[in-house]
């Protein structure tokens, strides 16, 4: 029988009805837990459980009928986000085609849709983010400021360093130095 | 603050504008008439006659070849057409007040009060914070922000940052999403009685989610959405980290949280108006 893992240390919980929010302060990550996952987490973390005792116990506390795929499920998204202390047993992800067979065998025997395990992940921008995105081609200062991410080296929001950005001078180099791809009059980037 | 009480200005001359948040100044400085009167529009309602507590200065002055903006760094960009350069100094400006402000959650989100409580609208670009937020206006409310809502760490509090609303102007066509960012924009210019100057309480969140051609439906978020949501929209997070997590789960338990998924601004509008 195989081990279950542990939690990972260093994450801070906070329940928020059968939701649980979970900042990682390792990566500066944020996780939302469904209530399974939540539960599993809370499991896990109680240690002692073998998987038949977690499976029973999510039964009752979920109030569904038994079943070893929520717990599969859960540990997956929970492995997927790093939120489990691995090191003594050997990780298994689960494949997509057996994900979703088990999805739809959960869905079979009644389990509400929120009831199946997922876990959303937000990565922390390091930096200030823009309130307001700028687009493609459009002048910049920083690369929060473009919606693509990349403020290039003339100042334009593009992947491409050599573009430059809308109002950018264009004379005697054409269309072809423009992020758009058009010289105005000969002068000015459209 | 009415523009009378500003002083008339010598187009010849570099003059300077001090934008307020919250009792401190910055100082925005320019040769440029254009310029001049950019700031003034945008930031009518948040000029003030002098500097009494100076957060920094954001200079945009005209060179030899285009244009020098100096705020946190300097940047000389060349021949870069003034139209273009504005709204990132405009942006600028926004991010001076938060390098000086790290003790507030800055949310992308608009404010609008009414009744003594604000409904912040939040979302990314393109969901319809500032038409929303000016529609609203039409209806009665008072404007905090079209697009920036400083929030308190330790109280339920949003403060007003009440530059100019932009709106995207529709193309009267169906717009793909990455279009969105590259529609033209107007400023609405907003009554000084419709605006709101101090810091107001907090009645409840909406998230916002646009998509062409879908009916309205505001429906109300779990706990946990609803602090994921808000950590999603916060500007700074940087700032905060696991605080900033602590204070969306704090706000999350005491306070109504909804999504709103709407396809026309103005049958939304209707619904908005029912939460306060």
């Amino acid at each position: 029988m195989k081990s279950l893992p542990g939690i990972r240390s260093g994450l801070l919980r906070h329940p928020l009805d059968q939701q649980v929010l979970v900042y990682d302060s390792r990566d500066d990550r944020v996780h939302l837990l469904d209530p399974t996952t939540a539960c599993v987490l809370d499991l896990l973390e109680e240690g002692g459980w073998t998987r038949e005792g977690i499976s029973a116990e999510l039964a009752v506390r979920l109030n569904v009928t038994p079943s070893d795929g929520f717990l599969s499920l859960a540990l997956d998204e929970l492995r997927k986000a790093d939120l489990l202390d691995e090191r003594v047993t050997a990780p298994s992800p689960l494949a997509d085609v057996n994900r979703r067979e088990l999805v739809r065998k959960l869905a079979m025997t009644g389990a509400a849709a929120f009831l199946i395990p997922t876990v959303m992940t937000l990565a922390a921008t390091p930096g200030y983010a823009q309130g307001t995105l700028s687009p493609n081609c459009a002048p910049c200062t920083a690369d929060a400021q473009c919606a693509i991410g990349n403020c290039n080296n003339f100042g334009a929001c593009s992947e491409n360093n050599g573009d430059r950005p809308t109002g950018g001078d264009c004379s005697g180099v054409g269309g072809g130095a423009c992020c758009s791809g058009v010289c105005l009059n000969n002068t000015t980037c459209a | 603050m009415p523009p009378s009480r500003l002083s008339p200005v010598d187009p010849s001359e570099t003059s300077e504008l001090y934008i307020e948040f919250d009792g401190a100044q910055l100082v925005v400085k320019t040769d440029d008439p254009e310029a001049r009167d950019y700031f003034r529009r945008h930031f009518l309602h948040m000029l003030v006659p002098r500097v009494t507590a100076s957060v920094g200065d954001l200079e945009i002055l005209r060179c030899e070849s285009g244009y020098t903006l100096r705020s946190a760094e300097t940047r000389n960009l060349p021949r870069v057409k003034l139209e273009s350069l504005l709204p990132l100094a405009k942006d600028e400006v926004r991010l001076q007040f938060m390098r000086s402000r790290p003790d507030l959650l800055w949310l992308h989100a608009g404010a609008v009060e009414r009744h003594g409580t604000a409904i912040l609208l939040a979302g990314p670009s393109g969901q319809g914070k500032s038409t929303l937020a000016t529609l609203l206006c039409e209806r009665g409310w008072s404007l905090l922000s079209d697009d920036i809502a400083p929030v308190r760490m330790d109280a339920d509090e949003v403060l007003p940052f009440a530059q100019c609303p932009v709106r995207r102007i529709p193309p009267g066509r169906e717009v793909q999403p990455n279009e969105v960012l590259a529609l033209d924009r107007q400023p609405v210019p907003i009554d000084a009685e419709c605006i709101r100057c101090d810091p107001v309480r907090i009645g409840g969140i909406v998230f916002l989610r646009f998509t062409h051609g879908a009916s309205t439906e505001l429906s109300r978020l779990t706990r946990g959405a609803a602090a994921f949501e808000m950590l999603r929209n916060a500007t700074n997070f940087v700032d905060h980290k696991k605080e900033g997590v602590r204070r969306a789960a704090e706000m999350a338990r005491a306070l109504p949280a909804f999504r709103l998924i709407y396809g026309s601004p103005k049958d939304a509008v209707p619904h908005l108006d029912t939460l306060a």
